[in-house]
């Protein structure tokens, strides 16, 4: 301030001094200073300096915690809450405030409460740890939540209570629980699956999972399989197979194979696998499905085999058809020729030659006939001991001295209804080949049982069917069979026996006798071990039929009756006219149905026996005969056939009471039977 | 802001003395940037002082406490002390009218 300063502008300093004078005391007195800076201060001494930042600092901390997403929870030392961050009130859904003073037991699941009070005990004793715990909602749902308690405790030491972060795993449990679900789901499909599944590392050191139908397939323990390497469970030809797949499994993903595995008590099971190659925890495995085609196989091994034999029946029972006829005229005629013949004649013995070969060609187209099931039976209720016993002495003739046989037969046998003459031809057949087998000499015994199939019993004997059974079996010491030999015995023409020694008819005739009467057969054999036959017939709870006396050996008895011959083969026609003419009697013959009611009516005189062919072009047999019996009811029938398929015959069984002649004729066997019809009492055409 | 250093005869010259970032300083500085922008069109040259960095430069001054804000021109040199938030006292301080 000087003298040269006017006073009007020395008066307006002053006023603003006093202003700024004012205006900073205000400003000292309203907090709005900062620091002072005094001349004697180093440093300006700073005012709320370190209020204010413990005061930023609080509200940093505050922000962090309550933007935090993790739930921040303090208790004192009764477990009451002190703090709770808005991330721990949303999640258990409280309102900001609500929870203080509340003890955790008003928040945690009560399944959890003796292990939260365990929990706060640990931290009393200065524990901290990290837990799941399932805490409630205030909507009732449950909320999972991981907490990461640590205790609390003052500047002494003591406890005064404790401090967690809570993070909601509710989600994560809910998805761990879905996948639990899921895994149980799929554990189930594997492990209850009808299908043996295994799965296995690829390069095969172990199997990795297996599942019941696998182990039941295979016979082990699950530990055990686990445990089993693939060379205990495959041929080692089979092992090199698996491994040189291995490499095709890995470019194509699946795989189909057939296999032959071991089961534990070592029989082969065959089985269809699928395979698929994946990889699981960067280990490639394959996960393999089988089918178990044991039985499959079997039966188809079966059905190829009974197809085999129907087509060689077939094409046997076609042949043998046309050789009848054709062996009638010449085992006929032949016979004539011999008769002709004196005694001493040069010319003779070569006749008898052909007759022999005629009788055996007769013989042997019977046999295919029977292996055809195509040939007539005859079946009447029969004791199979009796049977056996009529042709006791038969059989040791045939035996030899070297083989001892001895019968073991049920007293109270049941009876089965079978054509005697047949069931003969089968124990004669069996007994021959049981000789065979036993060319030094051995053992045979034939036994006689009653055997009840039930359904628990059945299964173990396939294709005998549930019932009482008869059975007869016929069994040897001898060399016994192995499987080729067992798999092929009944096929007609196969024999084991040297060229020339057997027809290779034998059993095949046993076979197709045995299944034509109903009956089954079952075959027991092991090379070295001997050989059992076993027939099975349909037990009948009938009275055994008297057997008829045999005419045979005693002279054939000729007559002068009238016959009407229908045949449409003109050269049997003509044989049978000729037989019986040479034995008296007076013949008609037609051949057919139409020329055979002509006759009929042309024919003034009686007309005592019809003889006609089964099979013929337009009219068969039956029909012939049924409608000549409205005009000649008194007149009887003689049926003669060589073959069984056709509407007269029903499943190869004739009816029981009609007369039937089976070709090839033979002299002897036709008068036999001519003679035996007419002498009968009354006509046997059932209409 | 920027400053400028034409019209140097007309100039608002301000020198504020700050503390760090303390919340009155904090605060006189919005309310000194705030009223400057609300007068685009006059020329004005802030120079901004710590005091905590540059303590001497207070002693030069006699600036006592802070925050302190001073006017060197133009015309007489005025001084205004605390977070500057009575606008009206500072805008006859400085010599503005309102626009």
């Amino acid at each position: 301030m000087t003298l040269g300063i006017e006073p009007a502008t020395e008066l307006e300093t002053l006023r603003r001094r006093l202003a700024e004078a004012e205006q900073t005391i205000q400003a000292l007195a309203g907090g709005e200073i900062d620091a002072i800076t005094a001349p004697l201060l180093t440093t300006p001494l700073l005012l709320h300096r370190a209020q204010e930042e413990l005061r930023r600092s609080e509200k940093k901390y505050r922000q962090i915690v309550d933007t935090a997403r993790e739930g921040i929870w303090v208790i004192d030392d009764q477990a009451r809450t002190t703090f709770a961050n808005r991330a721990l009130e949303n999640m258990l859904g409280c309102e900001p405030g609500e929870m203080l003073g509340r003890s955790v037991f008003d928040f945690v699941d009560q399944d959890e409460w003796a292990r939260t009070a365990q929990g706060l005990e640990r931290r009393r004793r200065g524990v901290a740890e990290r837990q799941d715990q399932k805490h409630i909602h205030k909507d009732g749902s449950a909320v999972w939540v991981l907490m990461e308690a640590s205790p609390l405790s003052d500047d002494a030491g003591h406890y005064t209570g404790a401090l967690a972060m809570v993070t909601d795993v509710t989600e994560r449990r809910r998805a761990e629980d879905a996948l639990r679900a899921s895994e149980e789901r799929y554990r189930l499909l594997f492990d209850n699956n009808p299908l043996p599944i295994w799965l296995t590392d690829l390069d095969f050191s172990r199997f990795l999972a297996v599942n019941q139908a696998a182990l039941q397939l295979f016979g082990y323990e699950r530990a055990e399989f686990l445990a089993l390497s693939l060379s205990q469970l495959l041929s080692s030809a089979e092992l090199d197979e698996v491994r040189e797949n291995i490499a095709e499994m890995a470019v194509e993903g699946v795989h189909h194979a057939n296999r032959r595995p071991l089961k534990k008590n070592g029989e082969v099971v065959e089985v269809a696998i699928t395979s698929q190659t994946f990889v699981i925890d960067a280990r490639r495995v394959a996960l393999v499905i089988a089918r178990d085609m044991t039985e499959r196989n079997r039966l188809e091994a079966q059905l190829a085999q009974s197809r085999k034999m129907e087509a060689i029946g077939i094409l046997a029972g076609g042949v043998a058809h046309d050789f009848n006829n054709l062996l009638s005229i010449m085992v006929t005629y032949t016979a004539f020729a011999l008769d002709a013949l004196k005694q001493g004649d040069p010319l003779r013995a070569d006749i008898e030659q052909v007759a022999k070969a005629g009788d055996r060609a007769v013989s042997l187209t019977r046999q295919l006939l029977a292996f055809s099931r195509q040939q007539i039976l005859e079946p009447v209720v029969i004791d199979l001991n009796a049977t056996v016993a009529s042709i006791e002495p038969m059989l040791r003739r045939l035996l030899g001295e070297s083989i001892d046989m001895s019968l073991v037969s049920e007293p109270s046998l049941g009876r089965v209804s079978a054509d005697p003459g047949q069931i003969e031809q089968v124990i004669m057949n069996l007994v021959a080949n049981a000789r065979d087998a036993m060319p030094t000499g051995g053992e045979l015994t034939i036994e006689t049982a009653n055997v009840s199939v039930t359904s628990a019993t059945s299964s173990t004997a396939a294709g005998l069917k549930q019932g009482q059974h008869v059975m007869l079996a016929v069994g040897d010491t001898g060399s016994g069979m192995d499987a080729i030999t067992r798999e092929r015995i009944f096929e007609p023409f196969f024999t084991t026996k040297g060229l020339g020694k057997g027809t290779g008819l034998g059993l095949s005739t046993v076979l197709g006798i045995v299944q034509q009467s109903g009956g089954h057969l079952e075959l027991q054999s092991e090379l070295g071990k001997g050989t059992r036959f076993e027939v099975y017939l349909p037990r009948v709870d009938r009275a055994v039929a008297p057997i008829p006396a045999s005419a045979s050996g005693t002279a054939v008895q000729g007559g002068h009756e009238t016959i009407l011959v229908v045949e449409d083969d003109e050269q049997v026609l003509n044989l049978t006219r000729s037989i019986l003419r040479r034995n008296g009697y007076d013949v008609l013959v037609a051949s057919n149905g139409g020329e055979a009611f002509l006759i009929s009516e042309q024919h003034a005189d009686a007309i005592h026996l019809l003889l006609t062919d089964v099979v013929m072009p337009r009219m068969n047999g039956r029909q012939v005969a049924e409608r000549l019996a409205m005009t000649r009811p008194e007149m009887k029938v003689l049926f003669m056939t060589g073959y069984t398929d056709d509407a007269v015959v029903r499943q190869g069984v004739f009816d029981a009471d009609m007369a039937l002649l089976q070709k090839p004729i033979t002299p002897e066997a036709l008068a036999r039977r001519v003679r035996a019809v007419l002498d009968e009492p009354r006509a046997r055409l059932r209409s | 802001m920027s400053l400028r250093s034409t019209h140097a005869k007309n100039m608002l010259r301000l020198r504020l003395f700050v503390a760090g970032e303390g919340p009155n300083s904090a605060a006189a500085l919005r309310n000194l940037r705030r009223v400057l922008a609300a007068h685009p069109s006059v020329p004005a040259e802030l120079e901004i002082i710590d005091v905590l960095k540059h303590p001497v430069r207070a002693l030069d001054d006699a600036v006592l406490v802070t925050p302190t804000m001073i006017k060197l021109g133009p015309v007489c040199e005025r001084r205004i002390i605390g977070s500057l938030s009575d606008t009206e006292a500072l805008r006859a301080l400085l010599g503005l009218s309102r626009e």
